[in-house]
């Protein structure tokens, strides 16, 4: 899939104690595809809801001209069904709290999509899962993903996220629960990944830590998305 | 699709809800198998045990205390019959054995009887297990329950064992009479296996009471239609003659009414451990909106959600309906072994297709009640199962 996205007329609002508030406006975004993107924030600005709607799992509100198109995909045409489908070839997610089944190997937890989709799983994805857990340092597959640090943790959820290599790779402050060594670590790992699989990558984040390693970089505040901050960023 | 591994994890990780929820389900789904097995055992048990007292005849009264007494032992509202009473019997023909048959006194728990050999060896076709037939007003011969063996004494009390019960201020008081044992009889699985039998004239010895009387005349006609002309002469203004089996099945078909009466409470309690588990449903599934929103996430259909929920809940009462039959079987077993140790009657629980069906078709029930949650859970869009999580 080309893996280019262009966003266009996305207003999110959401019900609170004051009526409707608006936590997302954005008139225009476009980003070629295989970049790797990172959001900066602070929390409430909207970071998560932008990552739910660019992956289909929250639509827009109803504006006239809205578009989320990924390549030719064009979310806000689909279905819900056909969005769950769509995400689970063509989006890996990656969580601040890894989102593991702690009682599961960590095999298992990466294969677990693939159950969606397999009644028994072909040996060739289980071979890529074995493969990129290798790759990201997680030598003992078969233990409880619950025994392993944080920093592990969150490796296994990126090698899930790509199992099914796919074109677009959302992280959601994925190392905001990490210590600064482990976070530095997980950066690259997502990093090396995202460029070795040819992926576009979007990371929400509050911190500064990947900034030297994104292509580019954007500010939310209030909902609003701000470009042109890249140099700005980069050179903090 | 193949949501195993996907319940597996969510088993892991909260298996003491899904474990305490499943016996919650046992207990309330234990009543009824629990109760039929022990009605099916009750009935059997009782019929056997009056298997040998084919006709019984004895003082106008209650037919049923009639049978109550002779069969189960139980003879607290039996009046005595006129004297004579046996030879009468005897004179009428068709007869294959006819033996007096007289109560009061006891050791210990165990109740005395006083018969003739007839009795005890069924005219000669049941042998004792060990040593003889009593043969004089000293000996006695015991039942196989009894804890005396041959070459014992023992002096009876005074009083029955209902009386002896409530005999709170001790004035219940040993005979001097002694009997010695000289026979036992083979374990037959009835009340009688805690009898201590000893010849009739030997409780008339003890009360000094007149000679010829007995509570109740047992009788083994030759052919059906002696027993039912047996019946009709006996029938009279002082005395009576009943069936045992025929007043068994008359009192079944009465307890009849109270067996549907706690059928149907057992059933309501099954409905409401249903209503229970459903309920326990939605709350499940409640519980995992985190997990089901992080499968949304990950590219999950609605309908491996819905299969998901559906299984979980169905497993859940499919580990409730069996543990749930496992623990009525161990409640009617429980149950019958109090029953034999307190009457003697030996009842044998057996695990019917009754039973089986009853919880195949209380798990059928919870499978089509399981596809509510997880119609609701495959309902919910990704955006309210986030919310929510």
């Amino acid at each position: 899939m080309d893996n280019a996205l262009y966003l266009k007329n996305i207003r999110y609002s959401v019900q609170d104690g004051a009526g409707m508030r608006r936590v997302l406006d954005i008139p225009e975004l476009s980003l070629p595809g295989g970049t790797l993107a990172g959001i900066y924030g602070d929390s409430g600005s909207g970071k998560t809801s932008l990552l739910n709607i660019l992956c289909g799992l929250i639509l827009p509100d109803d504006v006239k001209g809205r578009e989320i198109r990924w390549g030719q995909d064009e979310l806000c045409a689909m279905p819900e069904g056909g969005r769950d489908a769509w995400r689970g070839r063509h989006v890996g997610m990656i969580f601040q709290d890894f989102q593991l089944f702690p009682q599961l190997s960590a095999l298992e937890n990466v294969l677990l999509p693939a159950t969606f989709r397999h009644v028994s799983i072909p040996e060739e994805l289980q071979s890529r899962a074995r493969d990129l857990l290798r790759r990201l340092g997680i030598r003992n597959l078969e233990a409880e993903a619950g025994v392993f640090s944080r920093g592990e943790q969150q490796r296994v959820a990126m090698a899930r996220a790509v199992l099914f290599r796919p074109s677009v790779l959302l992280a959601d402050e994925p190392t905001a629960s990490l210590d600064r060594s482990n976070a530095q670590l997980v950066t690259d790992e997502l990093v090396d990944l995202a460029r070795s699989e040819g992926c576009t990558l979007l990371v929400v984040t509050h911190e500064q830590v990947m900034h030297g390693r994104m292509d580019r970089c954007f500010r939310l505040e209030r909902g609003r998305l701000l470009s042109g901050l890249d140099d700005e960023l980069k050179e903090k | 699709m193949n949501p195993f591994l996907f319940l597996r994890g969510e088993f892991r990780r909260s298996w003491g809800g899904a474990l305490a929820l499943a016996l919650v389900l046992a207990f309330a789904g234990s009543l009824s198998p629990a109760v039929s097995m022990m009605e099916r055992a009750i009935r059997s048990g009782m019929a056997e045990s009056a298997d040998a007292f084919d006709l019984l005849v004895g003082a106008r009264g209650s037919a049923v205390d009639l049978v109550l007494g002779a069969v189960y032992l139980r003879p607290e509202a039996l009046s005595l019959l006129p004297e004579g009473m046996l030879e009468e019997v005897k004179s009428h023909g068709g007869i294959r054995w006819a033996a007096p048959l007289a109560f009061g006194d006891r050791w210990r728990d165990f109740p005395l009887a006083g018969t003739s050999s007839e009795l005890v060896n069924l005219g000669g076709r049941r042998p004792l297990a060990s040593g003889r037939m009593f043969l004089n007003t000293d000996e006695a011969v015991v039942g196989a329950g009894v804890p005396l063996k041959e070459g014992d004494s023992f002096a009876p009390s005074h009083g029955s064992v209902a009386e002896a019960a409530l005999d709170e201020d001790g004035s219940s008081r040993a005979h001097e009479h002694m009997f010695r044992v000289v026979g036992k009889m083979p374990a037959t699985g009835t009340p009688w296996d805690r009898a201590i039998v000893v010849p009739i004239e030997a409780l008339w010895n003890m009360h000094g009471a007149g000679t010829g009387r007995s509570s109740v005349v047992v009788v083994k006609p030759v052919t059906v239609a002696d027993a039912y002309r047996l019946r009709a002469a006996f029938n009279a203004r002082d005395t009576q003659a009943v069936f045992s089996g025929e007043v068994l099945t008359r009192l079944f078909s009465t307890l009849e009414d109270m067996h549907n009466v706690m059928l149907m409470l057992t059933s309501a309690a099954q409905a409401a451990a249903l209503a229970a588990a459903l309920v326990s449903g939605f709350f499940a599934v409640a519980m995992r909106v985190k997990s089901l929103a992080l499968l949304r996430a990950l590219g999950a259909s609605h309908g491996f959600l819905a299969v998901s929920v559906w299984l979980m809940v169905s497993g859940i009462m499919l580990a409730g309906c069996l543990l749930g039959l496992g623990l009525g079987c161990m409640m009617a077993s429980a149950a019958s072994m109090w029953i034999q140790a307190e009457t003697g009657v030996a009842l044998a629980v057996s695990l019917s297709a009754r039973e089986c069906l009853a919880v195949l078709a209380a798990f059928g029930c919870g499978c089509v009640a399981a596809a509510l949650p997880a119609y609701f859970a495959c309902r919910r869009t990704a955006g309210e199962l986030l919310r929510t999580a």
